[in-house]
């Protein structure tokens, strides 16, 4: 079984910095010359978060990831994105698909003209939603 | 005791020093890696010197962290700086001048993070201590004592367990954790030790603690990089064999 890098590393950095803290304390009596207990402890609560930053965007979304599983990862991805943006629904003019047909039924020029622009909106909004997509990837799961 | 000023700039020059060549010298390996795979094609004596210049800077690094820093400040000290210094020329020269590696915001902020903390560290952090002159004297208080075999102990125990089999992740990953902090621990402990008036026997005892804990850091590095590979290995082989 080989051992995830992404796991390791931050993991070993952070037991390697504690134990030698510890270490300093107790061998070297480091107790006798630290300016602020809190400040220290508080300076390792940072490494150790920082380590734990480096080790978690590693783990949320990636295929490495174990805990979470494809069903958990997908539903991450889509509410932390900002597909949101991206109108899905009509954002104007009624349910009725056929309403403009019926007000326009004596020019055809203009019907040919509205069917060709809903279809161009709707290339277009898939092209957005295409886009959404690649730019989620690229920018996630890299 | 060997008259060694004691200097916090000098002893964090060195430890920062230590983890930049230890980047430098995994991308001097790299940068010919990555071009060869673009299809440039390279020099035979390229691959040479780049492996001959990754074992320099491996050992000056390794030198000038592991051991002249410790002589010139806190041991508790030389570990942050080290691995920060490690984490911040990675992003820089991996990310931002190579660009042979992809570093996501949040690993970037983990990175600063990880930089003003070891800065604050400074500041809040252990300062010198003049009057330490007997190693002896150190370890026979029965805390220190304890700790240091107890340290012992752990790299030998996990040392054995990572020779004798593989285990499944999490137990491996808590042997190789086990191993590389303490193996680096008395490495470094040892190191500062040297200066402070040991006996000739535990001088050769240090020496000793030194190489071993070395060679343990080292191979556990080597079990964590490539155990995976080494299973496939030894899974092929015994199917050549049969």
């Amino acid at each position: 079984m080989s051992v995830t890098q992404s796991k390791f590393v931050p993991l070993n950095a952070t037991a390697i910095i504690l134990v030698n803290a510890v270490t300093g304390v107790i061998i070297w009596q480091d107790w006798r010359v630290i300016s602020s207990w809190t400040g220290y402890i508080c300076v390792f609560l940072l490494l150790a978060l920082g380590c734990d930053l480096l080790l978690s965007s590693q783990n949320l979304l990636t295929n490495e990831n174990a805990e979470y599983g494809v069903k958990k990862r997908a539903s991450i991805i889509i509410e932390s994105t900002p597909l949101r943006e991206f109108q899905l629904a009509r954002s104007f003019g009624t349910r009725n698909l056929y309403a403009d047909i019926g007000s326009n039924s004596g020019t055809g020029g203009t019907t040919t003209h509205n069917y060709l622009s809903r279809e161009v909106s709707d290339i277009s909004q898939k092209e957005s939603r295409r886009e959404a997509w690649k730019s989620l990837f690229s920018t996630r799961v890299m | 005791m060997v008259d060694f000023t004691q200097s916090l700039p000098i002893c964090y020059a060195l430890s920062a020093i230590g983890g930049i060549l230890e980047v430098g010298s995994t991308a001097v390996l790299a940068v010919p890696d990555a071009r060869e795979k673009e299809g440039i094609h390279l020099p035979w004596w390229l691959p040479k010197v780049a492996l001959a210049s990754n074992v320099i800077m491996q050992l000056l690094g390794s030198l000038s962290a592991n051991l002249f820093a410790t002589w010139f400040g806190p041991v508790s000290v030389v570990a942050p700086i080290y691995f920060s210094a490690t984490l911040l020329t990675n992003l820089i020269v991996f990310g931002f001048i190579l660009g042979l590696e992809y570093f996501t915001r949040i690993m970037m902020v983990g990175t600063y993070v990880i930089a003003i903390g070891t800065i604050l560290l400074q500041v809040v952090g252990p300062g010198v201590q003049e009057d330490q002159d007997d190693i002896v004297e150190l370890l026979l208080r029965p805390s220190a004592f304890i700790w240091f075999i107890l340290l012992l102990v752990a790299m030998i125990i996990s040392t054995l367990l990572m020779i004798r089999t593989v285990y499944e992740e999490k137990k491996q990953i808590a042997i190789l954790l086990i191993a590389r902090s303490s193996s680096y621990t008395l490495n470094l402990t040892v190191s500062r030790a040297f200066l402070l008036n040991p006996t000739f026997l535990i001088l050769v005892i240090f020496i000793v603690i030194k190489v071993v804990s070395a060679a343990i850091y080292t191979y556990a590095i080597v079990v964590q990089s490539t155990t995976g590979e080494f299973l496939q290995f030894q899974l092929d082989a015994h199917h050549m064999l049969i």
